[in-house]
């Protein structure tokens, strides 16, 4: 393996472990009740075990999700999904990503999902074994997204400002609130305005539409 | 140790809790029964002692459990089990992130009187409780039941117009203590304004006090907001539960209304604060953790005396209030606070 991607290796691991004693202490002296918490937790054993259990149920969750015959089941495991997928993003100490996961996407969108579902009346589906007959479609477009996964992990840069220099591993408060909202209303302003803009004219769409 | 400082503190919120739900039942008659020049419960009794009907819950409780539990025709038996407990494990895990009491410091250890300590702790309540819904949304399609399902619709899309308003009103209380860390929060509102006033959230955001008041009783389906319930006039979504599975419903509205209660004290009214008490001793965390306690005691009293005060809303009226008029004013209140910090400093 070449040193390239060893580093892209041991960034994507750092970020996924908690990073060294040097960073929280400076972070402790940056931000001092929320992080004083991790100095004590910082066990990677504990770490990895929650970090399976997590990743495991989630994969469990989206497996069952195309597997289920009752639709309600479906949703309900794609909202277990989500629910574990936020556990791994508290996992890597984004707990602002984390609740709002399970605020928007578990609480709300899977809510709006059941409701559809609900009204629609659907039946379990019956047994049938035989393929529809846009599967063989779907594969190549499953196949195609795991190779542009494969890419994005092991592509090897061949000039400076590659992969490498964007997969780099973030500080300890990243993920926090306060970070996350100044990122927001400095570096990303306009695409956040621009999508607040896009959510209103939905809204308002649907209101001309429930007049109707 | 600090796992049994852990389970500890997580036995003495979850017995607290369920012990207040349980008594509030008995609150709740008692009170109807005050107000209406009754006498009210007082018929259990246990060796002959009836200690003003306070054996009541238990009773209940006995009721319940004994009873056939009957799931309907057609229903969906794992769904009809599961919505009462996604119910009451929602409303329950809410509370890990209300702080009871202070910082305390015992033999130089901190002991933070918060289940977790999350710095998005005001965030977590509320996915927590827009969880709630899937237990109301659930509990009326499994039933197999047509007005039960309408009763779930009618209940989840409550839940979910006052949620917004919920989230939107204590925005003010957020850009005043600069925090989502209900432990941070507590800690500001125990500065003085002025000097002399403490600085509680019901001073400085009196109209978030009221709307958060308001959409809080909503989010909890009580009345005048409990027309998902309805108890004995419109079918709700929990109309095909009978024994534990009723009483679970039962439960997370009484849970539901002692974390108003939690959420009003926190947000609102200083939390453990006692105005101009500060320490870290032993006495005075104890103290703090009495006043947090009897300030919830009151506020679930307060929300018994709005039950039996006010008649309940219609349906259009319910969401006329929601959507065109509270909103509108918590906006505005977002409005109005970020100017006057604006304009303060």
């Amino acid at each position: 393996m070449s040193q390239k991607n060893e580093r892209i290796l041991s960034y994507l691991l750092k970020s996924i472990k908690y990073p060294g004693k040097q960073q929280i202490t400076s972070c402790l002296s940056r931000r001092d009740t929320s992080v004083k918490k991790y100095a004590s937790f910082k066990h990677e054993e504990k770490d990895l075990t929650a970090f399976l259990i997590f990743s495991t149920l989630a994969i469990l969750g989206a497996l069952l999700t195309v597997t289920a015959r009752n639709p309600i089941y479906s949703v309900l495991f794609l909202a277990m999904t989500f629910l574990q997928i936020s556990g791994l993003y508290a996992l890597l100490q984004a707990e602002f990503i984390a609740i709002v996961q399970i605020a928007v996407y578990a609480g709300a969108i899977m809510v709006l999902f059941l409701f559809v579902v609900m009204f629609l009346d659907v039946k379990e589906i019956a047994t049938e074994k035989n393929f529809h007959p846009i599967a063989p479609v779907c594969l190549i477009l499953a196949l195609v997204l795991l190779g542009e996964f494969l890419v994005f992990i092991f592509y090897k840069p061949s000039r400076e400002g590659g992969l490498s220099e964007t997969v780099t591993a973030v500080g300890q408060i990243y993920g926090t609130a306060e970070n996350i909202g100044r990122t927001l209303f400095s570096q990303y302003l306009l695409p956040f305005e621009v999508a607040s803009i896009l959510l209103l004219m939905a809204i308002v769409g649907a209101v001309v539409l429930a007049k109707r | 140790m600090d796992l049994a400082i852990e389970v500890i503190k997580v036995v003495v919120v979850l017995f607290g809790v369920l012990n207040l739900a349980g008594l509030l039942t008995w609150v709740e008659r008692k009170q109807s029964a005050v107000m209406q020049d009754r006498i009210g419960a007082n018929r259990a009794s246990i060796l002959g002692i009836r200690a003003f009907g306070l054996f009541h819950p238990l009773a209940d409780a006995a009721k319940l459990i004994l009873k056939e539990d009957f799931i309907p025709e057609g229903g969906n038996k794992v769904l009809h089990t599961l919505a009462p407990f996604a119910s009451l494990f929602f409303a329950l895990l809410a509370f890990a992130a209300i702080p009871f009491g202070n910082i305390l410091i015992l033999d130089g250890k901190e002991i933070n009187l918060q289940i977790a300590n999350l710095n998005v702790g005001i965030l977590y309540i509320f996915a927590m409780m827009s969880m709630g819904v899937y237990g109301v949304v659930l509990a009326g399609w499994s039933s197999n039941n047509k007005y039960s399902l309408l009763g779930g619709l009618r209940a989840s899309s409550q839940m979910i117009s006052y949620e917004i308003t919920m989230g939107v009103s204590i925005m003010g209380i957020i850009m005043v203590y600069n925090s989502l860390d209900l432990q941070e929060i507590v800690r500001r509102q125990g500065e003085l304004l002025w000097g002399f006033i403490p600085k509680w959230g019901v001073i400085t955001q009196p109209l978030a006090c009221l709307l958060f008041m308001t959409a809080i009783i909503a989010e909890t389906k009580r009345i005048p907001f409990d027309l998902p319930e309805g108890e004995s006039e419109i079918i709700g979504y929990f109309t095909e539960y009978s024994g534990m599975k009723f009483g679970m419903f039962f439960m997370t509205d009484f849970v539901e209304t002692v974390l108003a209660a939690a959420l009003m004290t926190t947000l609102f009214f200083g939390g453990w604060q006692i105005p101009y008490v500060h320490g870290n001793s032993l006495t005075i965390v104890i103290l703090q953790v009495l006043a947090f306690t009897l300030k919830v005691i009151f506020f679930c009293w307060f929300f018994m005396l709005i039950r039996w005060t006010l008649p309940r809303f219609r349906y259009d009226q319910l969401m006329r209030l929601g959507w065109k008029m509270m909103l509108p004013l918590s906006l505005a209140n977002i409005f109005v606070t970020g100017l006057v910090i604006l304009l303060w400093n």
